[in-house]
């Protein structure tokens, strides 16, 4: 037997063959008792392979690694995990381009919501519900968090989305946070999208004198923050 | 053959513009390719890993620490991940760096002590057979054959054991697709000359 057909035939068990040479191994194996029988030896050595895959020390591997991943794995990606927004944690909507993504995602949105007359939808042509009404603009809600030793700066998001979720309650639309010796101003500039329980804010986050973009969406049960620039 | 897609043949992007109710268009955006985060945690994902790990360390304590070692090195890497792709063979490729490393510094730490240590005699050497054929009694054919594989053969058995698609494999060691094909040919060809003697 030639060593091109044992590789096609090699091939054509593991299903990684063209039309073509699928045609020609199915030929072979029908006239030829030798290519038929390599077919049924390659067969048993998947077979063989395949049991390794399923044998007790492998499932008790799996077990373990499904341990390690719950345990040591997962934690680290938590936040990633649960958010209904979590879409918006992407790198695409981290990119420097995510502003623009961001504002072509929520034109969807508003075209959706246009184009379908017979839900109770908001429009922004049809109402004033885009300004934020009823909000504070005048005063500032200062809003102080203790900063403990090793604490990591990687909180610092946590803290702000904290504050954007008082500031709305309290319909604030500035606010200063003093986290240990660091300050930071926040403030909402308008509300990007109201639908269905979830609501869209967008502002700016003064952070040592950088000026960063945000994102903060609600919900009943869930809000994420995003920054876009 | 397990082939992991992610791409997809609709744009969600492109259908936000009114076909879809808000609730499907979030289903779509969530659903666009599943990202990194929740793909490595996938119970497939990690059971590809396990397969890869030992099948290349023929050692079941080792492939545990290849599979965390790996992981951690995901997520130590992970800005470097190019969304949109399938981490899988990426994360085979880190494995297999990882593997080598530690391999090579195993061999290092042996010759650095091959001044220390005596020949085997004739006697010693006779023990070492019967061992050895004590382990191949204990061990599974296969896992006899496999350990019997050239570095080559094993890491592409070893892709076979994951589920990797020929495709996938060739894009991981950098080879054309008919070259990947003529790889699992002849590992398989191997293994079935091994197998073939142990039943003789």
């Amino acid at each position: 037997m030639l060593d091109k057909d044992k590789i096609l035939i090699s091939a054509y068990l593991d299903g990684e063959i063209s039309d073509l040479d699928k045609t020609y191994v199915e030929e072979l194996i029908k006239k030829d008792s030798e290519a038929d029988d390599y077919l049924n030896a390659i067969k048993e050595v998947n077979l063989e392979l395949s049991s390794l895959s399923n044998d007790p020390v492998q499932h008790a591997m799996d077990q373990r690694t499904q341990k390690f991943i719950d345990d040591k794995i997962k934690p680290k990606l938590q936040t990633k995990q649960t958010s209904v927004f979590s879409f918006l944690e992407n790198a695409m909507f981290r990119h420097v381009a995510g502003y623009s993504v961001t504002a072509a995602l929520f034109f969807g949105f508003g075209m959706n919501i246009i184009n379908n007359d017979s839900q109770n939808i908001y429009s922004p042509t049809s109402s004033n519900d885009y300004s934020l009404s009823g909000f504070d603009n005048e005063s500032t809600k200062v809003k102080e968090f203790v900063k403990f030793r090793n604490e990591s700066s990687d909180t610092k998001k946590d803290k702000v989305k904290l504050t954007l979720g008082e500031m709305i309650d309290e319909k604030v639309l500035n606010s200063r946070i003093l986290w240990g010796g660091d300050s930071y101003f926040l403030t909402i500039e308008e509300l990007a999208y109201k639908n269905e329980g979830i609501t869209c804010y967008e502002g700016e986050l003064l952070d040592e004198g950088k000026e960063v973009e945000f994102l903060y969406c609600v919900s009943e049960n869930d809000s994420t923050l995003t920054y876009l620039n | 053959m397990y082939l992991y897609s992610f791409t997809s043949s609709y744009s969600p992007l492109m259908n936000l513009g009114g076909l879809y109710t808000f609730e499907q268009n979030i289903f779509l955006l969530e659903n666009r390719n599943m990202s990194f985060e929740e793909r490595i945690v996938e119970k497939d994902f990690s059971n590809s890993l396990n397969r890869f790990a030992r099948t290349l360390a023929m050692d079941i304590d080792r492939a545990d620490d290849l599979v965390q070692q790996t992981y951690f090195k995901l997520l130590e890497k992970k800005d470097q991940f190019k969304e949109g792709d399938d981490p899988l063979p990426w994360a085979i490729t880190i494995m297999k760096n990882i593997f080598k490393d530690s391999f090579r510094k195993k061999t290092e730490f042996q010759l650095s002590e091959e001044g220390d240590t005596q020949v085997a005699s004739g006697e010693e050497q006779e023990n070492l057979m019967v061992q050895d054929e004590e382990s191949k009694s204990l061990k599974s054919r296969i896992d006899y054959c496999i350990s019997k594989l050239s570095n080559i053969d094993r890491e592409i058995v070893a892709f076979w054991q994951a589920d990797l698609s020929y495709a996938q494999v060739a894009e991981s060691l950098k080879i054309t697709l008919g070259n990947a094909r003529q790889r699992f040919g002849r590992a398989k060809e191997t293994l079935r000359l091994c197998l073939e003697a142990q039943n003789a």
